[in-house]
């Protein structure tokens, strides 16, 4: 290692494949809008929408004014964000029945395991709520993982094994039973049965927690909250499972469900009313990675917040010794975000993810009027910048398409109204 | 380090990096009776991206088994009959809103604080005991380089940085006075790091019977945890490791691997 190699993380990046157009508007409301205008002129010119996607670096400043500006063109908007929701028990609980009953077997483990999660029947199946029969015990769940062999089989197979087995009570014979009761995968049951899996565990599991919980119930808070989201998401995967299996993008099969609660689970809540394969994803630019899609709209490329190098308590100078890497702070581990290498990662894999076209869009001042810089990370690649007449155009009723992305997506030559690059403002 | 044999580059055997170029997973993708790959992304949407496109090319995802770095730590804990409660962050700002509060009120107090406006506020000690943990991972070896690294810059921030880790290290120390949970997560990584280790990997052989090869996906740094962890795997377990860095940052990281990971004795930490 020498101190030339932290350079690497000021090196030239390679040209994308596809073209890119660069849009400067002169608000951060007017790029918004000039956004979903590009979205909305591009599905008019035959786009289908899961053709599309915005990436953002940061939502927090432009989902409000995504979500307006969406709305002005037509466009149901999906914003996409890291949730945690699926590190909750509830929802393992949900996954872990799914699991147990895709497929024609189930192991050891993959059967026990919504028994460890704390299922229990539910009791408006007429179970008495008083009863401290369940959950079953984490001691007699680890007894019958002792008892019980390893090998998959079939739920009714299962059964005959416990009915054969030693210590291992007829709460488990209980829960086998309701598992083979399960109906095929059909949107109705799906949302019946894991409706009734969320109702067990707030009427069983979460006194558990409670029960287990310091004084001042941080556990159970989360747990509930994670009982209410969960409870959203099965209600939701009925509607989601019924457009999938219409679109014929998936099967009637409990894994299948099992990743679609996965997909619902990992969007932010409260704009998931257009619940179809029909909304324009938004995304954070760090969440595109490894995607492919045939336009991509990458917001928000100014100075201040893209790049938008991590704040560290550290001193530069420290940081500049460890991410140099000489004598002793070889053995530190560097963090390239400090100088903007996660913005470049994003912006890198943003550029990739295009198969046919990136706009980049950008405004020009601050509320206030104060200037505000083009990113110089769109200094490392060639774009085709939209004159400000045509961006008009674009926001306007006529919402037209500037000609640029109108040769892209037609692939015919049209004539070019843009100046060339530098020649803006 | 024992055990690990090295190519001329410094890259141990097992261990291979990319940069970019996820393809190489797609290809792997095949109809398997279980998984025998573990493909591992701290970005929980990063990992439901490579299902996407699985599935999009109609490919099988048999082959491989979903996680991050803190569940598969989890689960090979659970395998030790480890505990695996740890403080979340929440929880965590309030024990050390507490542990301020009595500092501030007991003056034989040896806990050191960070001078400045920002000294008193849980999220701003937080953040230092967040970065001083992402960098050294409390490991005696890298708390000793942090020492003379800042020995090396001019006065008066050779002190600042040195009083920085004082800082993160003496804050982490209370935190595990406080509570009987691990402090963070990432305290969970470092005791599976340990646990695998210290079994030789038996640990891990439970954990993950059929797994041979673990892939490590989408980073955009890797943390001083993390390298310990690729560490002790390679050294106490059979798996091969493939490491995808992204393309912005990946040479950079790429030529700084073999000098992090030549760190032994992966997991240890440096209190007494």
């Amino acid at each position: 290692m020498t101190g030339s190699d932290r350079l690497a993380l000021a090196a030239p990046i390679d040209a994308p494949d596809a073209p890119v157009i660069e849009i400067a508007s002169p608000t951060r409301r007017d790029e918004a809008r000039g956004a979903m205008a590009v979205a909305a002129a591009l599905r008019e010119a035959g786009v289908p929408v899961r053709d599309l996607a915005v990436a953002v670096r940061d939502l927090d400043p432009y989902e409000e004014p995504l979500f307006r500006a969406a709305l002005q063109y037509g466009i149901a908007p999906v914003f996409w964000t890291q949730l945690r929701v699926t590190r909750t028990r509830p929802y393992a609980l949900v996954e872990s029945v799914c699991e147990a009953l895709a497929g024609e077997a189930a192991d050891r483990e993959t059967l026990l395991r919504p028994l460890e999660l704390r299922w229990s029947p539910a009791t408006s199946h007429g179970a008495d709520p008083q009863s401290t029969e369940w959950p079953i015990e984490p001691g007699a769940v680890h007894r019958a993982r002792e008892a019980l062999p390893a090998a998959s089989r079939s739920v009714p197979e299962w059964i005959e094994v416990i009915e054969s087995t030693d210590g291992v009570d007829d709460r488990f014979r209980r829960f086998l039973e309701w598992l083979d009761a399960a109906p095929a995968p059909e949107p109705a049951s799906v949302a019946a049965l894991l409706g009734e899996t969320v109702e067990g565990y707030a009427d069983r599991g979460l006194p558990e927690t409670k029960a287990a919980d310091s004084p001042a119930l941080l556990d159970t808070e989360t747990d509930a909250r994670a009982v209410v989201r969960v409870r959203t998401l099965v209600r939701q995967l009925r509607h989601k499972f019924a457009d999938r299996l219409e679109e014929g993008t998936l099967e009637r099969s409990w894994s299948d469900v099992a990743d679609l609660a996965g997909v619902i689970a990992t969007q932010r809540p409260g704009r998931r009313e257009h619940s179809n394969a029909r909304a324009l994803d938004v995304f954070e630019a760090n969440d595109v990675w490894t995607l492919e899609v045939p336009y991509v709209i990458a917001v928000g490329l100014t100075a201040e917040e893209w790049p938008n190098p991590s704040q560290s308590v550290l001193p530069p100078e420290f940081q500049e010794a460890v991410l140099r890497g000489e004598g002793s702070s070889e053995a530190l581990a560097p963090q390239p975000a400090w100088v903007g290498g996660r913005d470049r990662d994003q912006f890198v894999d943003t550029l990739r993810v295009a198969e046919r076209c990136v706009v980049v869009t950008r405004h020009t001042r601050t509320p206030a009027g104060d200037d505000v810089a083009r990113s110089p990370l769109l200094d490392h690649i060639e774009t085709r910048r939209i004159s400000e007449s045509s961006r008009r155009r674009l926001v306007g009723t006529e919402r037209e398409l500037p000609p640029a992305l109108r040769e892209i997506v037609g692939g015919e030559s049209a004539e070019r109204d843009e100046r060339p690059e530098g020649d803006d403002d | 380090m024992e055990g690990t044999r090295t190519h001329d580059d410094g890259i141990p055997d097992r261990l291979t990096l990319h940069v970019g170029d996820e393809r190489r997973l797609f290809e792997r993708a095949r109809t398997r009776s279980r998984p025998n790959e573990l493909v591992v992304s701290p970005v929980e949407l990063h990992q439901r991206n490579v299902q996407r496109r699985l599935r999009e090319a109609r490919l099988p995802k048999d082959a491989f088994r979903f996680e991050d770095p803190v569940g598969i730590c989890v689960r090979v804990l659970e395998a030790a009959e480890r505990s695996t409660a740890a403080v979340d962050r929440v929880d965590r700002l309030s024990l050390i809103r507490s542990v301020l509060d009595a500092a501030a009120a007991d003056d034989s107090t040896n806990l050191p604080l960070p001078t400045g406006t920002a000294s008193r506020d849980p999220r701003h000690i937080e953040q230092i005991r967040t970065e001083v943990e992402a960098i050294t991972n409390f490991h005696p070896e890298r708390i000793a380089a942090w020492t003379e690294t800042a020995g090396g810059i001019d006065a008066p921030i050779d002190h600042e940085a040195a009083a920085l880790l004082d800082a993160g290290f003496g804050i982490e120390r209370e935190l595990r006075n406080q509570t009987a949970k691990a402090v963070s997560e990432t305290a969970l990584v470092r005791r599976a790091t340990r646990s695998i280790t210290a079994t030789d990997g038996s640990v891990w052989a439970d954990t993950y019977p059929n797994i041979e090869r673990l892939t490590l996906l989408g980073l955009s740094s890797l943390s001083a945890p993390h390298t310990d962890l690729v560490n002790a795997l390679l050294a106490a377990t059979p798996v091969e490791v493939h490491v995808h860095f992204r393309e912005g940052s990946g040479e950079f990281l790429r030529r700084r691997i073999p000098d992090l990971l030549a760190v032994a004795d992966p997991g240890t930490e440096a209190f007494e």
